[in-house]
């Protein structure tokens, strides 16, 4: 390919004559304030992995400004028939006939998984690489406020189906509401309203509009000024969405009606840490807000209180903090889905309740250790005072295709993307809707490791 | 960052500023008049801060007039404060009794739901006992009501006619039904009595006179009168 990028001197073709043109009006716009990085070489995701969780966030921004085109959050409740309309039914008309919804719907919540994940790692790997102290503590604080939007847009975006989980999830969260002390009652009418139909219309005015416009606003100062935008990084983080959506649909639930039984169902993984907290029987408003505040806080002031100007770890007592941190949330989160003993799964009422004592306990035991054993693995390991940081690069081989390989390889790439192409054409009109999100995941892989291919090629 | 985007990191730019020149590591720097400007520090000073050469002690009247700035622009945001009770709205307390059953429709030992004050929220709903006769004689009434909402969290009880008791399906609480005080399961550990429905029995009719909004899904902490 290094053949067809033209030399300086030759003559640009119209194409690029319109992209000069346009960079050069872009000048005049906040847009270039933005300055972005195309790697020509691979480079490690874990350096963009905040750019990856925006660009989940923008694939939410797009599947769910679709879906807003048949949700309806009405809830009514007929009292003489039982009957229930309810936001389900709206839902569970585009996961089963609006043509493509049920993959809209299934890229809307995988891509919210993908969001919390990403977001959680990029967290934790800007923590471990101690870039949340000297000058970016704005980004750091804001970025921990962004982390609980998100996690508050996926908990209103669940429960937005007002199926038996939601339900469960938003009584929950409305006993947490009203247990709060002093103001229990104005903070409870202030997330419920007069009733469902209320909260339901607040939950969806908040989903779709409020937080993910202050998530925007605040972005605009989490940005870094430099940001990497590696295209096939970004195509195959859509495209394994869509393939996971393909494999794993996202189930519709059970509807939610106040004459049914309620059996045990969890909330979203990302909160079965809370939850587990929650069914330890502690105070409510303890559990569901003291201690994960306290959580927040201590990884809010700790770029504030660290102000030793090492970066990249090696800061024992820190990173040693980072590592009890992770475990205890890893815990908490793993114990939040099984039963009062962690070792037991979950499928009796009479398993929801855990001993406080052994959930706190190995949860301080846990922490302890894991704070022991990293730092005195660092203290050990330490270079002696006044070296210079090694910073040796492990060399992996690198296997250079040829340029008749990477022909064929690029050929049968752009040939497997026609007949996936074609198949998922296919499999839509025979309405497999599965294999439809599937196939264009798979596609937008096949695009990844071209362009991918493309740039090593063109060097 | 790895060494891939640091060989793509853009060379400095030069900004100008008040006719001189900074190089783009400046705009980052904290201390930008200081570190960057090529005047003295004392120099600078005079240039930078807006106050007066001759500095006088106490207030200057630049100050004073910032002050003066910020406290118009409290007061002028103060009136939105009033719109926080847009957020939270007002609930009416005061309702129409509303005829829930007949005496002979509620068996002995059974119960019915209803509906009360709103039908917007599986939260209003309520339920009706008509109590076994050696549970009647402890209270002294035929017939109680309480709100359905498990104080713990939320669910929906009922009155199992087996056990005379009531039950939560989602966490296993039981309420006695003679005053709703929680017995057994997380609710106990709570320790608040479900919401009583205030009702009205006149002739064979019952109707449902009044509840409590603010204790539903929480709790009240004294018995049913």
């Amino acid at each position: 390919m290094a053949a067809t990028r033209p030399p300086p001197s030759e003559e640009k073709n119209p194409i690029q004559l319109l992209i000069d043109w346009l960079n050069q009006r872009l000048e005049r716009t906040i847009f270039m304030g933005l300055k972005f990085t195309l790697p020509r070489k691979f480079v490690s995701p874990l350096g963009f992995l905040g750019f990856l969780t925006f660009t989940t966030f923008a694939l939410l921004g797009i599947s769910g400004a679709l879906l807003m085109l048949y949700y309806s959050p009405t809830v009514i409740f007929n009292t003489a028939t039982g009957a229930v309309t309810s936001p389900f039914d709206s839902v569970q008309n585009i996961n089963n006939v609006v043509p493509f919804g049920s993959a809209l719907r299934n890229i809307h919540y995988h891509a919210s998984n993908a969001m919390v994940l990403l977001a959680v790692a990029h967290m934790f790997y800007q923590y471990f690489s101690g870039r949340y102290k000297l000058r970016y503590e704005v980004l750091w604080v804001t970025g921990i406020v962004i982390g609980i939007l998100t996690i508050i847009e996926a908990y209103t975006g669940y429960d937005l189906l007002l199926n038996v989980r939601g339900m469960l999830a938003i009584n929950i969260g409305r006993a947490l509401a009203r247990s709060t002390p002093f103001m229990g009652p104005e903070a409870f009418r202030l997330m419920a309203g007069t009733g469902l139909a209320d909260l339901i219309l607040r939950f969806y005015a908040v989903h779709v509009f409020i937080f993910p416009m202050i998530m925007i606003l605040i972005m605009m100062v989490h940005f870094p000024r430099y940001m990497v935008l590696d295209i096939p990084v970004v195509s195959m983080v859509a495209g394994a969405i869509m393939v996971i959506g393909g494999l794993f649909p996202v189930e519709l639930g059970a509807k939610f009606i106040p004459t049914a039984e309620a059996g045990i169902t969890m909330p979203e993984w990302y909160l079965t840490g809370m939850y587990a907290i929650i069914r330890t029987g502690i105070d409510r408003f303890i559990a569901g807000a003291v201690i994960p505040m306290i959580f927040v806080i201590v990884f809010l002031v700790v770029p504030f209180i660290d102000t030793s100007r090492k970066l990249f770890v090696r800061d024992p007592f820190y990173t040693a903090m980072g590592v009890a941190g992770l475990g205890q949330l890893a815990l908490t989160t793993v114990w939040g889905f099984r039963a009062n003993n962690i070792f037991f799964p979950l499928d009796s009422i009479p398993q929801l309740e855990i001993d406080p004592f052994i959930f706190f306990g190995s949860v301080i035991f846990i922490g302890a250790a894991a704070y022991a054993i990293v730092y005195l693995w660092l203290k050990a390991t330490a270079p002696p005072p006044g070296s210079r940081p090694m910073h040796a690069r492990k060399q992996f081989p690198v296997y250079k295709l040829s340029q008749n390989e990477w022909r064929a390889v690029v050929i049968s790439l752009l040939g497997f993307q026609v007949l996936f192409d074609i198949y998922s054409f296919q499999a839509f009109l025979a309405s497999f809707k599965n294999v439809v999100l599937l196939q264009i995941g798979v596609g937008l892989i096949a695009f990844g490791i071209l362009v991918h291919l493309y740039r090593i090629g063109a060097e | 960052m790895t060494q891939g985007i640091q060989g793509f990191a853009p060379q400095k730019r030069i900004f100008s500023h008040r006719g001189q020149h900074f190089s783009s590591a400046c705009l980052s720097c904290s201390d930008f008049a200081n570190c960057c400007g090529s005047k003295s520090t004392a120099e600078l000073g005079t240039e930078f801060d807006g106050a007066s050469p001759t500095k006088k002690k106490g207030l200057s009247r630049r100050n004073a007039l910032k002050i003066m700035g910020g406290v118009s622009a409290a007061l002028a945001l103060a009136p939105f404060a009033a719109a926080g009770s847009f957020l939270i709205p007002t609930i009416s307390t005061k309702f129409n009794p509303v005829l829930i059953a007949k005496k002979e429709d509620v068996p002995v030992n059974g119960s019915t739901v209803f509906w009360f004050p709103f039908t917007t929220d599986p939260t209003y709903t309520n339920m009706l006992i008509h109590l076994p006769p050696d549970l009647a004689a402890k209270t002294g009434q035929e017939f109680v009501a309480y709100n359905r909402t498990c104080i713990h969290l939320q669910c929906l009880v009922s009155y199992l006619s087996n056990s005379e008791i009531i039950g939560c399906p989602c966490h296993g609480s039981e309420y006695r039904p003679t005053d709703g005080w929680p017995v057994a399961g997380p609710a106990a550990q709570i320790g608040r009595y479900l919401p009583s429905v205030k009702l009205r029995i006149d002739g064979d009719n019952i109707y449902a006179e009044s509840v409590n909004l603010d204790l539903i899904g929480y709790g009240s902490d004294t018995p049913p009168s």
